[in-house]
């Protein structure tokens, strides 16, 4: 499709407010784009060693993604432990198609923009 | 079907460890009673036998498992395309798990028609040598699994590093796995890399030394 970039900037506004800017965060954004990828789901203390953030800073964003409806946590038996594991749901992978999304569109606006 | 997921399936029946699953059939009760009987007179608890009770199925646990084994069979010789990142639940191979994702029914009946080759034995017997028969398995299957990947990935990646280096870049990505697996993993995974052509005259006579000093 070719933009010009009146109608980019003006898409850029619209889809903003597509976006819910809760989820908006770095460790969010990063939460729904692993669960993408593991496509199997994650375990709690992989999320904690790849993020390195507390328990409690990543159970309180695991805790806000649930109650959004963007992952899902599950209980497995892991070598007779009982542990978390989370997998993304299809609202998750919406929500995650939409920021995407709106960053190409600034992708777009900046193309062959000079930053020096 | 993929070619390369049937190879893995092959694997899987090849081991026989996930096959044996108890079922409603009367052989299987049969045997069941009679393993029980021998477990409770001997005093062994029925759970040693775990391994040959179970066989892969949808479960995260078995996918994590078929992640690990997939990788080892690759990094091992047996020719796969999938491509493995080892970060965050690594070795982990997306192409894999889009793959048994289109038809998870093969791997729970284990339905392949890849013969597997003369090579891919001897490859798969090193596995179930050192790894899947490994006494360290009874208690923690997955996690010895996890860590042999693991540490069969770096040492594939970075040949130069030394043990202790492997040790504690394992422990960095992979904090919960305990350092007493880390290091016998270590050791497993020396054990699969190893070629009768490393073992020179120089090397055997240096072996011999220190094992008549140990005399």
């Amino acid at each position: 499709m070719n933009f010009n970039q009146d109608e980019i900037i003006k898409e850029i506004f619209e889809k903003k407010n597509q976006i819910n800017s809760d989820t908006f965060t770095l460790t969010r954004c990063i939460l729904l784009a692993l669960n993408s990828y593991f496509i199997d789901g994650l375990q709690f203390r992989e999320l904690k060693t790849a993020l390195k953030i507390s328990d409690g800073n990543l159970a309180s964003n695991l805790n806000y993604l649930i109650k959004m409806g963007y992952i899902n946590k599950n209980d497995m038996e892991f070598d007779n432990k009982k542990l978390k594991f989370y997998t993304i749901t299809d609202k998750g992978k919406e929500e995650l198609k939409k920021i995407l999304n709106w960053i190409e569109l600034i992708k777009k606006l900046l193309e062959g923009f000079n930053f020096e | 079907m993929s070619k390369d997921l049937k190879k893995i399936i092959s694997a899987l029946k090849y081991w026989n460890i996930y096959l044996k699953l108890p079922n409603r059939d009367y052989g299987s009760r049969f045997k069941i009673q009679k393993l029980a009987y021998l477990c409770k007179s001997m005093g062994i608890p029925l759970k040693y036998w775990n391994i040959y009770l179970k066989r892969p199925n949808r479960d995260y646990g078995s996918r994590f498992k078929i992640q690990k084994l997939a990788y080892l069979c690759k990094s091992m010789g047996i020719p796969l395309n999938y491509q493995f990142t080892l970060y965050i639940s690594g070795p982990y191979s997306t192409g894999l798990t889009q793959d048994y994702y289109k038809e998870p029914q093969l791997i729970e009946t284990l339905e392949t028609d890849y013969i597997l080759n003369e090579d891919d034995l001897e490859i798969l017997d090193k596995i179930n040598e050192y790894v899947l028969i490994h006494p360290v398995t009874n208690d923690y299957k997955s996690e010895f699994l996890e860590a042999v990947s693991t540490v069969h990935y770096l040492k594939n990646k970075y040949p130069a590093m030394l043990d202790d280096e492997i040790f504690a870049k394992t422990k960095e990505i992979k904090q919960h796995i305990r350092d007493s697996i880390v290091v016998i993993a270590i050791n497993a995974v020396k054990k699969l890399l190893f070629k009768p052509e490393f073992l020179t005259e120089e090397v055997q006579k240096e072996i011999d030394i220190w094992d008549k000093a140990e005399d």
